[in-house]
């Protein structure tokens, strides 16, 4: 008796038995009755929060086979998110999958009158990724979920592949839940997402086909920067940019320099460092820009993509420009745009009194050194 | 059964580089899953020191067992004096078993799956641990040597990619934040340092390779606890002050880690090297409950069985939840850890100077 239970095979029994009553660990749910969310949005009024969550739906085959998915989006109102999920949940008979969701959309009605501290139920839910992007819709959440783009794709989608493309570019101030999740926590802390606009545009081919009447196409240009209370002020595309080359590491996009002859470079890489003097109440923000002209230039008779200095000298005068705007646009809506206030703070903590002075960001000088590469 | 008991007092014997090793895994697993959360909500952004500093005394401590290991067989001693030490040693694997393994039986029912049976998720693990301790410390070892080398390629994968968006400023400034509890932050966290103890009941041989001898262990203590202060670090700049609500922060930081675009996310990696070295550190930690209680009722079987069993039944209707492990481990039981981190160890090392002496 005592062979058999030390023999290989009685070993292999236990494990075949174990695999085939393994399911039972697990609190099984078939795909047709799981929801696979891939976009939320949360949009505030008359004291209700409305939950959208776009969802999949597989039809027979999958892409794999050519027959590709559907999706629909799926509403209910309630006091919080969880409430409006299990009311989700129970109205459709499933259960809702949020591994999958990849961006969630903030109505304006929720960044300026909601209760922004909702956002930490999705942070706080393990099942939710924390690359998961943020934005704010110019109106409703719903408008952009709902919003009828390229056939084939849905709303959400899109609009991952338009705020996170191979490089980060210029004119987008992609956010993830995890950085806005961490710049809220911090009190001295401005933050900011991309807010997304919904235009009408011509059907696609392929829309046309399906005999779509109408077809949407987002415009991702400005940025809204918020505080525990909610929207402050809304970045138009010039201050988007100018806010991403001083506090984002870019590598792409296109910058205009205005004057009597317009011209752009294109932006291979940038990096800014700022640097907090307090005695000297300055800001100082040094970026480190690569470009090339956008378009060729004759110099000498030969062809060129550089800059002529004169082009060069205008080129960081404009960028001053355009930050010393920045910070004035901030004061002017006592916003901190730059979180110069956290940035002084961290490196002087002993004077937290001087620097929380309500006045303190209007006394600061902000000073711009830019350092142009030319490829 | 004498004959059996004696087999397995036998089975303990290790070379250096496995000692290195056991050092290795035990100092990084359960110190990146909730400890970080934990830690950031009592001294805040200064976690990374402390947890520095921790590492430093946790590392001379593990010197302090080499030393006495080295010199001494702890289990087959049968000395009545040092039942005293078994009794203590017994209650310190036990309290560290009950609030760790809670951690590694949470995680996989609430994690890795989808509303898993806490109940089933425990007789899952049961099973496994109580066969592989029924093994023996040797083999145990073993285990460890053979899966350190894809702990230790899977780690590489994972400090090679990671696509995290950090503030280093999150850091700053260092010492200056509010409300900040460093007592608490040395004390309050005992149960989950201290990971040389279960390494007491080992004999440690040397290795034939005389570099590997002598450069193992304080190799792997280095490269650990860098790891570990580098990983607080990360967190810190990733989460800053939202880093209290981050639960099992090494599933979290992975998520970040990409290959490319086209293969996406590399987390389900550290999922795996997470899950090896807890459930070995688990392993490690019933091994040692085991040998304690198998000194004093002379029995390798019961002592598993009854080990096993209490602690199974303990999770199952008592702990339940991760916050009462949590509640438990920082309440009076943190004192008892702390005083036997540093207790068993000295006298262990008093014993082996009168164990010498006897010698001579």
């Amino acid at each position: 008796m005592k062979k058999i239970f030390v023999s290989k095979w009685f070993l292999i029994l236990i494990v075949c038995v174990g695999l085939v009553v393994f399911n039972a660990l697990v609190f099984n749910v078939s795909v047709v009755n799981r929801n696979i969310v891939v976009g939320i949005g949360l949009d505030y009024e008359n004291d209700e929060y409305t939950l959208y969550t776009q969802v999949v739906l597989p039809k027979n085959g999958g892409v794999a086979s050519g027959g590709g998915n559907n999706y629909i989006t799926l509403k209910a109102n309630a006091q919080n998110i969880d409430l409006a999920v299990d009311k989700l949940e129970k109205e459709q008979g499933v259960i809702l999958s949020f591994a999958q969701a990849a961006i969630l959309i903030l109505g304006k009605g929720m960044m300026q009158n909601g209760d922004l501290k909702l956002v930490d139920t999705f942070f706080m839910d393990d099942r939710v990724h924390d690359n998961m992007l943020i934005a704010m819709a110019e109106e409703k959440a719903e408008d952009v979920l709902n919003a009828s783009v390229a056939a084939g794709e849905v709303a959400s989608l899109q609009l991952v592949r338009q705020l996170r493309p191979t490089k980060a570019p210029l004119g987008i101030s992609a956010i993830s839940l995890q950085e806005y999740v961490r710049n809220s926590k911090n009190k001295n802390k401005i933050n900011y997402m991309p807010v997304v606009k919904v235009e009408k545009t011509e059907p696609s081919t392929d829309q046309s086909k399906e005999e779509e009447s109408e077809a949407n196409k987002f415009i991702i240009n400005t940025t809204a920067m918020a505080d525990e209370n909610g929207l402050k002020c809304i970045l138009d595309e010039e201050q988007t940019q100018s806010y991403n080359l001083a506090k984002k590491k870019m590598q792409d996009g296109v910058l205009k320099v205005e004057g009597d002859k317009i011209f752009s470079v294109h932006i291979i890489s940038s990096n800014a460092n700022i640097d907090y003097d307090l005695d000297k109440m300055e800001c100082k923000i040094k970026i480190k820009l690569k470009t090339i002209r956008t378009e060729s230039r004759q110099e000498n008779g030969k062809v060129t993509f550089n800059m002529s200095d004169e082009e060069l000298a205008r080129l960081i005068a404009s960028i001053d420009n355009r930050l010393q705007s920045l910070y004035a646009f901030g004061e002017s809506n006592n916003t901190d745009i730059l979180n110069v206030r956290d940035g002084f703070y961290k490196k002087h903590p002993k004077q937290k009194e001087q620097i929380m002075a309500n006045d303190f960001t209007s006394k600061i000088k902000l000073v711009v050194e830019v350092k142009v590469t030319q490829v | 059964m004498e004959k059996a008991l004696k087999n397995y007092q036998e089975n303990n014997v290790i070379y250096t580089n496995q000692f290195a090793v056991i050092a290795f895994v035990v100092m990084i697993a359960f110190k990146i899953s909730m400890l970080p959360s934990y830690l950031y909500e009592t001294v805040g952004r200064d976690a990374w020191l402390i947890i520095g500093i921790l590492l430093a005394i946790e590392s001379v401590m593990f010197f302090v067992t080499l030393y006495v290991v080295k010199r001494v067989n702890l289990l087959a001693d049968n000395c009545k004096w040092l039942h005293i030490l078994d009794v203590v040693i017994y209650g310190y694997a036990m309290i560290r078993l009950i609030v760790l393994y809670s951690g590694l039986i949470t995680y996989t029912s609430n994690s890795l799956f989808d509303q898993g049976r806490y109940d089933f998720i425990i007789l899952a693990f049961a099973f496994v641990i109580s066969y592989i301790v029924s093994k023996g410390g040797n083999t145990i070892a073993r285990l460890f040597e053979i899966i350190f080398y894809f702990i230790l390629a899977i780690l590489i994968v994972m400090v090679l990619t990671p696509s995290f968006k950090w503030d280093l400023s999150e850091l700053t400034p260092i010492f200056g934040g509010n409300n900040q509890n460093f007592l608490g932050g040395f004390t309050d966290y005992a149960v989950w340092f201290g990971d040389y103890i279960p390494l007491v009941y080992f004999t440690v041989k040397n290795h034939k390779n005389k570099i590997l001898n002598k450069a193992s262990v304080p190799v792997a203590l280095i490269i650990s606890s860098v790891a570990v202060v580098l990983f607080y670090v990360a967190f810190i700049a990733v989460y800053g002050e939202a880093g209290s609500l981050v639960h099992y922060a090494f599933n979290r930081m992975s998520v970040f880690n990409t290959l490319s675009e086209l293969l996406g996310a590399t987390n389900f990696l550290s999922i795996l090297v997470w899950m090896i070295m807890s459930l070995l550190q688990i392993i490690l930690l019933f091994l040692t409950a085991t040998n304690a209680l198998a000194r004093l009722i002379k029995s390798k079987f019961v002592a598993i069985a009854f080990n096993i069993v209490f602690v199974s039944c303990v999770e199952w209707f008592w702990v339940k939840k991760l916050e009462n492990a949590h509640n438990f481990a920082i309440g009076g039981v943190k004192y008892f850890i702390l005083v036997c981190q540093f207790l068993i160890p000295l006298v262990m090392l008093i014993y082996t100077k009168i164990r010498e002496k006897e010698k001579v």
